[in-house]
Order: structure tokens, then C-alpha cells, then sequence
């Protein structure tokens, strides 16, 4: 899981159903709900740039780490890493 | 004319043709190529095999205080893949040993630390500004999982995925491990809190003892010391799998 710097949103992995989690802080609820692969994606780690722009999840399933920008809530690109 | 029904054929023709057929499949069939296309229905065809699973495995990820690199953890491939986050492509890949686990970076960028889970574990020490391995910092008995730094950066708080239940504490000047904090069992991440005083570890205990209460155990910085212990109740805290047993703690 990990904050926003503004403290705004927190993002949170679901390991099984490979999709992340978006919580609005101030009301604790649910604000999105974002798919980075799916099922399989195993989706572990999260991290978020310092000016919030983005979040970077790993996707232990599928071999990438998925970037999402936080504006929009969508994956704005997939890096393959490993070697 | 006469067409003999299937009735007809003198009982013992048809284990003979089958022996026949026996002798000419051992004749021919060996030698490949040559064999009659059987007849009936063509047996469907095998399903297919799963995908392989990746080599990389990516478990932890962790952003440069710049913003400009994305430092990942390769559980299955023993590497670190750096990012550059203004491309979003991979620019370094740095080979760190057994199975990395979690990264966290130090405040001021120059150095990210990286637990293993293996045995006996390990943290690796990448200078950043090279992308090599400066250090490799023994922390206890096996099972590294979550890292996290101090706000001015002079420790790490390693959580030991363990029976033994112990959080070693390094010392970013030295890279030596300062202190040994006992929590519970199999804690599985740490999270330090923006002053610096205390680092939250929640243990996965459900598995692994009685009785099944997950709890966050407390560590004062300043003393290195459990100053409380509290019980969160469910499965286990969703914080990390372990890639070494493929336990899924959600």
C-alpha cells in the first residue's frame, strides 16, 4: 500500500484479483478500482512518484510493473523488467 | 454375389487380422513414416500447457526521492531493474543475489536497500549513482521482507519473515546491524512513521502460532524497543506473499 504525498489517496494491491485499489482518505471509501492485468497479474508492490502524478505496481504474475496515472486512474503504460 | 455380413467371419479371423495388424504396426511403425493413418476418430488433441511463469517475478518497487527512477525487485530472476520514469523503460538491471524481496530508498536517493528472502538473510546495498551492490549486510536467520528507512536516513528497519520474529535494525553510516528488535512471528513488513519515532511491524501470526492473532507491533526508534503490541484480528496482514512459499497472506 501507499499514500499520495497530498495524503489524498491510498493505493492498495489485491494480490488475487490483480487490480488496485483506490481509497479516498478523507471519507475512507472506495473512490476506484483499477485493473492492471487481472487476474494472474499478482499484483504486490506499489510505490508513488513524489509529485503524485503516478503509482507503480508490480505485477509478479505477468513479469512487468504497470504504471497508472493517478489523474485519470488508468495504466498509461506497462514495463517489461527482469533479465 | 455373395457379401459376407460381419456375421458371417468364422470366429478367429478377427483375432488373427489383429494380430496381423500387430506384427505390421511393430514392422512399420517403429520405422516412423510408414504407418498407416489409423482409422476412427482422431483423439483431441492435448490441452495446452499453462504459460510459463516470468523469469523476473517482480515483487517490490520503490521511487527515488527525484521521482526519476523506479527501483523493482526481480524476486525469481536475483535482479533490480531500474526504471526511468521519464520514459518508462528499464535503463539499468543490477544483479543483487537470491531472491530479492522489498526495496526502500534512502531520503537523500543515493542508496537503496534490498532484503532477500533467503537463508540466512541478507539486505544488498545499491549506490544508486553507479547501480552496483557496495554493500550486503547480513540481518538474521532468513526470510527478509519489508524494509523501510529512517527520515534522516541514518537506519533500516528490516523485518524478518521468521519464526523468530526479529526486526534488525541497520545502520546506513556502517552498514551493520545495530540492534535486533523481537516482535512477533513471521512479521512481514515495517513502516516508520514521518518523525522518525516508531516503526509499525505487522506480524503474520495466524499461520505459524497460537493463537491465530495477527497484530502490529510498535518499535521506538530512540530505544529500539516493542512499546506496543496490537492485536488486528483477520487472516494476516495483506502485505506481502512470501515468493519462497507462495503463502498469500490477503
Amino acid at each position: 500500500m501507499a499514500i499520495t504525498p497530498n495524503g489524498a489517496f491510498a493505493y492498495v494491491t489485491n494480490l488475487l484479483s490483480g487490480t488496485v485499489s483506490v481509497i479516498a482518505t478523507a471519507s475512507n471509501t472506495l473512490a476506484a478500482t483499477v485493473s492492471v492485468g487481472g487476474e494472474g497479474a499478482d499484483t504486490v508492490g506499489v510505490a508513488i512518484t513524489p509529485d503524485g502524478a503516478f503509482a507503480y505496481v508490480t505485477n509478479a504474475g505477468f513479469g512487468t510493473v504497470s504504471v497508472i496515472a493517478t489523474a485519470s486512474n488508468t495504466v498509461v503504460a506497462t514495463v517489461p523488467v527482469g533479465g | 454375389m455373395y457379401y459376407p455380413s460381419r456375421r458371417s467371419v468364422p470366429l478367429g479371423v478377427l483375432p488373427r487380422l489383429g494380430i496381423v495388424a500387430l506384427f505390421a504396426f511393430i514392422l512399420t511403425g517403429c520405422g516412423g513414416g510408414d504407418s498407416p493413418t489409423p482409422s476412427g476418430p482422431t483423439p483431441p488433441p492435448p490441452p495446452a500447457p499453462p504459460p510459463p511463469p516470468p523469469a523476473s517475478r517482480p515483487l517490490g518497487v520503490a521511487i527515488t526521492p527525484d521521482g526519476a527512477f523506479g527501483y523493482v525487485t526481480n524476486n525469481r530472476s536475483f535482479t533490480v531493474s531500474v526504471i526511468a520514469t521519464a520514459s518508462n523503460t528499464v535503463v539499468a538491471t543490477v544483479g543483487v543475489g537470491s531472491a530479492p524481496g522489498v526495496v526502500a530508498i534512502t531520503p537523500d536517493g543515493a542508496f537503496a536497500y534490498v532484503t532477500h528472502d533467503n537463508f540466512p538473510g541478507t539486505a544488498s546495498v545499491i549506490a544508486t549513482a553507479s547501480n552496483t551492490v557496495v554493500a550486503t549486510v547480513p540481518v538474521d536467520e532468513g526470510g527478509a521482507a519489508g524494509v523501510a528507512i529512517t527520515p534522516d536516513g541514518a537506519f533500516a528497519y528490516v523485518a524478518n519473515a521468521n519464526n523468530a520474529g526479529r526486526v534488525s535494525v541497520i545502520e546506513t553510516a556502517s552498514n551493520t546491524v545495530v540492534a535486533t528488535v523481537g516482535v512477533g512471528n513471521f512479521p512481514v513488513g515495517v513502516a516508520i512513521t514521518p518523525d522518525g519515532a516508531f516503526a509499525y511491524v505487522p506480524n503474520f501470526n495466524s499461520v505459524f502460532s497460537e493463537p491465530f492473532v495477527n497484530t502490529v507491533s510498535v518499535i521506538e526508534t530512540a530505544s529500539n524497543t516493542v512499546v506496543a503490541t496490537v492485536p488486528i484480528g483477520g487472516e494476516g496482514p495483506t502485505l506481502w506473499r512470501s515468493p519462497r512459499t507462495g503463502r498469500s497472506p490477503t
